[in-house]
C-alpha cells in the first residue's frame, strides 16, 4: 500500500527508488519524493515530459569508418557469387519450429518446408539439372549440399540460399528440414559477410524432392485469361485493359435471388505482393491442419487460400507463348511475375453443388457456398468438378490424436501429423468457433462464415435487421490480415459497400466467365508501370 | 420335298471340321440347286443325353488339382483384398494415391472397368436372345455369371472410395430421421445407386431363372440324397411339365426385354459421372455411347478370355466351338472399330471446337506425362483387334486369347487416361499435379481380380457352366435323339433346326 513503511526493504527497492530520484526531481526519503512516489504508485502511470521537437535531419554524411569499409570490400568476383537471405517464413531461424510458417510457401519459389539453391535458368540448364537435384555450394571455408531450384530472373552469376532452415534442435516440427546455410557466412574481423561470397557450384548425385505447393507456374494469358494484368499505358488508354476473356453464354438456369445480403469479395492484384499473411490468417482462424513436407509432396496441401505465382509466358511471334503449354519457363531476362490469391470463389452456379450426392454443399441465401461437414461422406466429386481446385480433402485424421499403438505402427505418418497438429497443448491454437474436421471430409474457404453468423447474432441481440450489414461489419481473417488492403469483403447488395464499387468498376474481372459458374470474387487488374 | 434322313451334322466331329462357312449340300434344293446349311453349333455328333453328361460332370466330380491350385491363388488374392480394405477403413483414404487435383484414381477406374465388363454378359443373354442368335446358347450361362461377378466386384468400389464409408447408406433414399434428408437427385453418383442396383438385381434374376431347368438336370442325376434335396430346393422343384416350360419361356422373354435396355442405360449412367462435370475431357456428349461401346468391347474380350480357358479345361470344345469364338471375335472387331471411331471423333471435336481447354486436354493426353498410358490404350484398343480381319487369326485359339487379354489391358488404360488426365491438368496451371498408384491401389486392383476369379471358380464347381436346356434346343434332333429309329418326329425343312 503506498505510504505504508516497507518492512525489510531489499537493495533492489532502494535501487529502484534511487533511479526514480532523477525523474521525480527529489531525493528518496524526502517528503516531496515520497509524495510523488506514492502518487505514481497509486495511479500506475507516470506522464513523462513531452519530448523535444526533433532536430532537423542532418545532411547525409557517411558515418565515420564507412569509407574505410567501402574501400576494404573485396573486388567483385568474376565467378559465382552467393547471396544468403533470411527465409521469409523462418526469418533468421526463429520461426523454424512453427508449422504454419514452414508450410506457407515461399512467395516466389513456392517451396514449402525446405529451401533450395536458387540458380539462374541458363546456368541450371547448362548444368543439366532438374529441380531438386543436389548441388554442393563451396565457399572455401564451408560446403553445403542443397537441392537446386531453377529460379527465373536470377542473375547468371549469382546463387542464393535461405538462412534459417536446417536447424537441428529447434523442436520436433522444424528439426532437420531444409539445408543449413549458416556455415557459409564468412567472418571477417568483427563483421559477418552474408552476401557476395565467392563460391563454386558442383553437382553431386541424388535428388531431394522440393515440396512445391503449386503445379505449373507458367501461364499463357492469351490462351488462359486467368490473371487480369495490364500495363499503365494500356490502362490509361482503356481502363478495362487486362480483363478480356471469352464471354459466357446465356444461362439455362434462372439467376439466384438475393433478397438478403450477398457476400462478395474483391482482390486487388495491384496491391497484392504475395506475402501470404492471408494464408496463415485463414489457417489460424479456421483450424486448417498442417500436413508436413510429405503431405505437400503427395499433393495433399490443406491451406484454404493459396497465392499462385505465375510467370507470363514469353511472347512468341507477336502472340504470347504460342507454343508454350508445358514445362518450365524459357530463359527470359526479366520474367513478369503475377500473384493471384486463389480461394473458393463462392460461385453462383457452383459446379460443386450439383454433383454432391449427399447434399453436403449448398448455396446459402446470403450468397455463401456452404460446406456442411457432418453431411460430407467424401466422394470428392465436388473437388474434381471445381475448376479452380480450391477444395481440400482430409485424407488423414490430422487433428485427432492417435493413441492406438496398432494405428501408429500401421501408419507411421500419423506420428508426424500428431507432432504437427496435436502434440502437447497445441490444440489450444484451434479457434473454438470453428469445427475441427475428421478424415474423409471436404473443406474449403467459407468466407469466414463464423464471423458472418456472429454479426447476424449480434444484430439480432441488438434488435437490428440481421440481413443487412454496414460495410466493414464483417471482416474475414484474410482481409483482416492483409497488410496492403488488397482484399475487400462485403455485401454487394449494400449500395455503400466498397466491394460493390470495386466489383462494378472497369478493372474488375471474374474468372472463367465462359464456364458460366459466376464467381462472387472479382479480381482487379494488376497495372504494371511500364513508363518508369 | 424330301428331307435327307442323315444330317450333314453327323460328320462334324470337332473344331477341325468347322470352317466358319456354311455347309453346302450339292443338289439338295427343290430344283436341284445347292442348299447352304449353317454349321452345327454342337459338334461331335452329341446326343441330348451326352449334353447332360458332359456339362454336369464337373459339378459331380471332386475338384481336380488344377482347380484347387487356381482357387488357392484366387483366394490368396482375396486375402490381399481383405487386408487392404481393412487397412483402408482403419487408416483412411490417405493410403491410396489420390490427392489434389486428382481426387479420383484407381478405385473409380476399377469401378468403371468392372461394370463395363459386365455388359457383355447381358448383351449375350438378352440382346442376342431377342435377335434369335442361336450361337449364344453355348456361352450365355458363363457370360451372365461373369456379369454378376463383375458387378459384385464393381460394387465394392463406390463404397470404399468414400472418405467416410460407414455413411454410405445415406445414399439410399428412404424416409429417415435425418431431417428427413434425401439424396441430391441432381448428382450422377445418386443415379449410379439406382442403375447398379437395378442392373445387379435384373441380371441375377435373369440368370437364376435361366438356371432352373439345368439345376433340375443336376438334381435328376444326383445320387446322394443331400445333393438331390439341395438342387431340388435350388431349382424350386422344377417338374419339366409343359406348363412349366411355357411359363419359363414367357418369363425368359420378359426378362430379356427388361435386361436389354440395361445394357445401354447402366453404362450411360456411369458415363454421366464424368459427362455432367465441367472438366475438359469429361464434359462431352459422346461419353454415353462411347462408354457403352467400350463396355461391350471389354466385356466381350473378357468373355473370350474366360471361354478360351474354360473350353480347354472342361472339355467343352464341342459346345463352345471355334465358330462361337469367331462370332465373338467379329463382335470384338466391330466394337473395337467403333471405339476407335469415338477416339477420332473426340480428337476432331477437340480441334474443331476451338476450345483452348479441350484442345489442351487432348494434346496433353497424347504427349504429356501420361502419354505412355495413351499409347497403350490406343495400340491395344484400335490396332490390335484389326488382326481379326483375317479369318485364320479369328479362329486361332492362342491369337484369340492374347488379343482378348490385350484388349482388356487397353480398356483399363482407357479408363485410366479418362480419369487421370482430365483431372491432373485442368483450368488453372497452378493446380496441376501428378497421380501415381500406391502399393494399396495395386493391392486392391489385384484383390478385385482375385474376388472375380474366386467367384467364377466356385461357379464352375457348383453350377452347370453351359445352358443345358438351351443348347439342347439348338441341336439337330436327327443327330441328337437317342430314340429308336422309326419314331415319328415332326418334319422339318431342309437345314432347319428346332429353335
Amino acid at each position: 500500500m503506498p505510504g505504508a513503511p516497507v518492512p525489510n526493504p531489499s537493495p533492489a527497492w532502494h535501487y529502484v527508488r534511487s533511479q526514480w530520484a532523477t525523474r521525480l526531481g527529489a531525493e528518496p526519503g524526502t517528503a516531496p519524493f515520497e509524495e510523488k512516489w506514492n502518487e505514481v504508485l497509486r495511479v500506475g502511470q507516470w506522464q513523462a515530459a513531452a519530448p523535444a521537437a526533433p532536430a532537423a535531419p542532418a545532411a547525409r554524411v557517411p558515418a565515420p569508418g564507412t569509407a574505410a569499409l567501402l574501400g576494404s570490400l573485396p573486388a567483385r568476383p568474376s565467378g559465382l557469387e552467393l547471396q544468403l537471405y533470411p527465409h521469409l517464413a523462418t526469418g533468421d531461424g526463429r520461426g523454424a519450429n512453427n508449422g504454419w510458417l514452414r508450410e506457407r510457401p515461399d512467395p516466389v519459389t513456392r517451396i514449402t518446408w525446405g529451401g533450395a539453391v536458387a540458380i539462374a535458368p541458363r546456368r541450371f540448364d547448362e548444368m543439366g539439372l532438374a529441380n531438386g537435384d543436389l548441388v554442393e555450394v563451396d565457399a572455401g571455408h564451408a560446403r553445403v549440399v542443397a537441392p537446386a531450384y531453377r529460379h527465373a530472373g536470377m542473375h547468371h552469376d549469382q546463387v542464393a540460399l535461405p538462412l534459417g532452415l536446417g536447424r537441428r534442435a529447434c523442436g520436433v516440427i522444424g528439426d532437420d528440414v531444409g539445408p543449413d546455410a549458416y556455415p557459409l557466412r564468412k567472418l571477417e574481423g568483427d563483421r559477418v559477410i552474408a552476401a557476395g561470397l565467392p563460391v563454386t557450384l558442383r553437382r553431386v548425385g541424388g535428388n531431394e524432392a522440393l515440396a512445391f505447393a503449386q503445379g505449373s507456374d507458367v501461364i499463357d494469358r492469351d490462351r488462359r485469361p486467368l490473371v487480369p494484368a495490364t500495363t499503365l499505358t494500356a490502362f490509361e488508354a482503356d481502363p478495362k485493359a487486362g480483363t478480356e476473356q471469352p464471354p459466357g453464354g446465356p444461362s439455362a438456369w434462372p439467376a439466384h435471388e438475393s433478397k438478403k445480403a450477398r457476400w462478395s469479395m474483391s482482390i486487388d492484384l495491384s496491391k497484392c505482393n504475395g506475402c501470404g499473411k492471408c494464408v496463415i490468417a485463414c489457417q489460424a482462424e479456421n483450424n486448417v491442419p498442417v500436413v508436413g513436407r510429405q503431405g505437400i509432396l503427395d499433393g495433399r496441401e490443406m491451406s484454404w487460400m493459396r497465392i499462385d505465382r505465375y510467370y507470363d509466358a514469353p511472347k512468341k511471334e507477336g502472340r504470347r507463348g504460342a507454343e508454350v503449354w508445358d514445362g518450365p519457363l524459357d530463359v527470359v531476362e526479366e520474367p513478369a511475375t503475377l500473384f493471384e490469391p486463389m480461394l473458393c470463389q463462392h460461385c453462383e452456379n457452383a459446379p460443386c453443388e450439383t454433383v454432391c450426392p449427399f447434399v453436403a454443399t449448398l448455396r446459402s441465401e446470403d450468397g455463401l457456398n456452404q460446406q456442411i461437414y457432418n453431411r460430407c461422406v467424401g466422394t470428392r466429386y465436388c473437388a474434381n468438378n471445381c475448376p479452380f481446385k480450391v477444395r481440400r480433402f482430409n485424407y488423414w485424421d490430422y487433428s485427432v490424436r492417435q493413441t492406438s499403438a496398432l494405428f501408429t505402427w500401421l501408419q507411421p505418418r500419423s506420428v508426424r501429423h500428431a507432432d504437427l497438429n496435436t502434440r502437447g497443448r497445441m490444440q489450444m491454437k484451434n479457434n473454438p468457433e470453428v469445427t475441427v474436421r475428421s478424415r474423409g471430409v471436404m473443406e474449403k474457404c467459407s468466407f469466414c462464415v463464423q464471423r458472418v453468423r456472429d454479426a447476424r447474432a449480434r444484430a439480432t441481440r441488438e434488435g437490428r435487421t440481421r440481413d443487412r450489414f454496414a460495410d466493414g461489419e464483417v471482416v474475414p481473417a484474410c482481409m483482416e490480415s492483409c497488410p496492403t488492403g488488397a482484399i475487400v469483403f462485403g455485401d454487394v447488395n449494400n449500395p455503400d459497400s466498397r466491394v460493390r464499387a470495386l466489383a462494378s468498376g472497369p478493372r474488375a474481372m471474374r474468372l472463367l466467365e465462359a464456364l458460366g459458374v459466376k464467381p462472387a470474387i472479382s479480381y482487379l487488374t494488376k497495372v504494371r508501370n511500364d513508363k518508369a | 420335298m424330301t428331307r435327307p434322313e442323315t444330317s450333314p451334322y453327323a460328320t462334324v466331329l470337332d473344331d477341325r471340321q468347322l470352317t466358319g462357312r456354311p455347309i453346302v449340300l450339292a443338289g439338295a434344293g427343290p430344283l436341284g440347286g445347292d442348299v447352304e446349311v449353317p454349321e452345327p453349333l454342337v459338334t461331335g455328333a452329341k446326343k441330348w443325353k451326352d449334353v447332360d453328361q458332359d456339362i454336369c460332370l464337373h459339378t459331380e466330380q471332386f475338384p481336380t488339382r488344377r482347380w484347387w491350385i487356381a482357387f488357392a491363388v484366387a483366394l490368396s488374392m482375396v486375402g490381399v483384398l481383405g487386408f487392404a480394405l481393412a487397412s483402408l477403413f482403419y487408416s483412411g483414404m490417405g493410403i491410396a494415391g489420390v490427392n489434389q487435383p486428382v481426387g479420383w484414381g484407381s478405385f473409380i477406374i476399377n469401378f468403371v472397368f468392372w461394370i463395363g465388363i459386365g455388359h457383355a454378359g447381358t448383351l449375350i443373354s438378352a440382346v442376342l436372345y431377342l435377335f434369335r442368335q442361336q450361337w449364344r446358347t453355348g456361352i450365355n450361362r458363363a457370360a451372365e455369371a461373369m456379369t454378376l461377378f463383375a458387378v459384385a466386384c464393381a460394387g465394392i468400389f463406390p463404397i470404399i472410395h468414400l472418405g467416410r464409408p460407414w455413411f454410405a447408406y445415406w445414399l439410399v433414399p428412404y424416409p429417415n430421421a435425418r431431417g428427413p434428408l434425401w439424396v441430391n437427385f441432381n448428382s450422377p453418383l445418386a443415379w449410379d445407386i439406382f442403375a447398379i442396383s437395378t442392373y445387379g438385381l435384373v441380371s441375377l434374376t435373369f440368370w437364376y431363372m435361366g438356371l432352373l431347368p439345368d439345376l433340375a438336370t443336376v438334381r435328376d442325376r444326383a445320387t446322394h440324397p443331400w445333393r438331390r434335396h439341395l438342387y431340388n430346393a435350388l431349382s424350386f422343384g422344377w417338374t419339366g411339365s409343359h406348363r412349366a416350360w411355357r411359363h419359363y419361356e414367357s418369363a425368359y422373354l420378359i426378362l430379356a426385354a427388361f435386361a436389354t435396355p440395361l445394357v445401354f442405360s447402366v453404362h450411360t449412367i456411369v458415363s454421366f459421372d464424368f459427362a455432367t462435370s465441367v472438366m475438359p475431357g469429361w464434359h462431352a456428349t459422346i461419353f454415353p455411347p462411347y462408354f457403352v461401346i467400350g463396355a461391350i468391347f471389354s466385356g466381350f474380350a473378357m468373355v473370350i478370355t474366360l471361354m478360351s480357358i474354360m473350353r480347354g479345361v472342361f472339355n467343352l470344345k464341342h459346345y463352345i466351338t471355334l465358330n462361337h469364338m469367331e462370332a465373338m471375335a467379329k463382335v470384338l472387331l466391330l466394337t473395337g472399330m467403333l471405339v476407335g471411331f469415338a477416339y477420332s471423333t473426340e480428337f476432331f471435336m477437340a480441334w474443331y471446337s476451338g476450345s483452348e481447354w479441350e484442345g489442351f486436354v487432348f494434346k496433353n493426353r497424347a504427349f504429356g506425362p501420361y502419354g505412355w498410358a495413351y499409347a497403350i490404350m490406343f495400340t491395344c484398343n484400335v490396332f490390335v483387334p484389326q488382326l481379326f480381319w483375317w479369318k485364320s487369326l479369328r479362329r486361332h485359339p492362342v491369337v484369340l486369347f492374347v488379343v482378348s487379354v490385350l484388349v482388356n489391358v487397353g480398356m483399363y488404360f482407357e479408363r485410366y487416361v479418362i480419369v487421370v488426365t482430365s483431372l491432373h491438368r485442368d483450368f488453372l496451371p497452378s493446380s496441376w499435379g501428378m497421380y501415381h498408384f500406391t502399393f494399396w491401389d495395386y493391392a486392391i486392383l489385384i484383390g478385385s481380380f482375385g474376388l472375380f476369379f474366386t467367384l467364377f471358380l466356385l461357379f464352375v464347381r457348383v453350377l452347370p457352366v453351359v445352358a443345358i436346356s438351351e443348347v439342347k434346343g439348338v441341336m439337330d434332333p436327327r443327330v441328337a435323339r437317342s430314340a429308336p429309329p422309326g419314331r415319328q418326329v415332326a418334319p422339318l425343312g431342309a437345314g432347319e433346326v428346332r429353335p
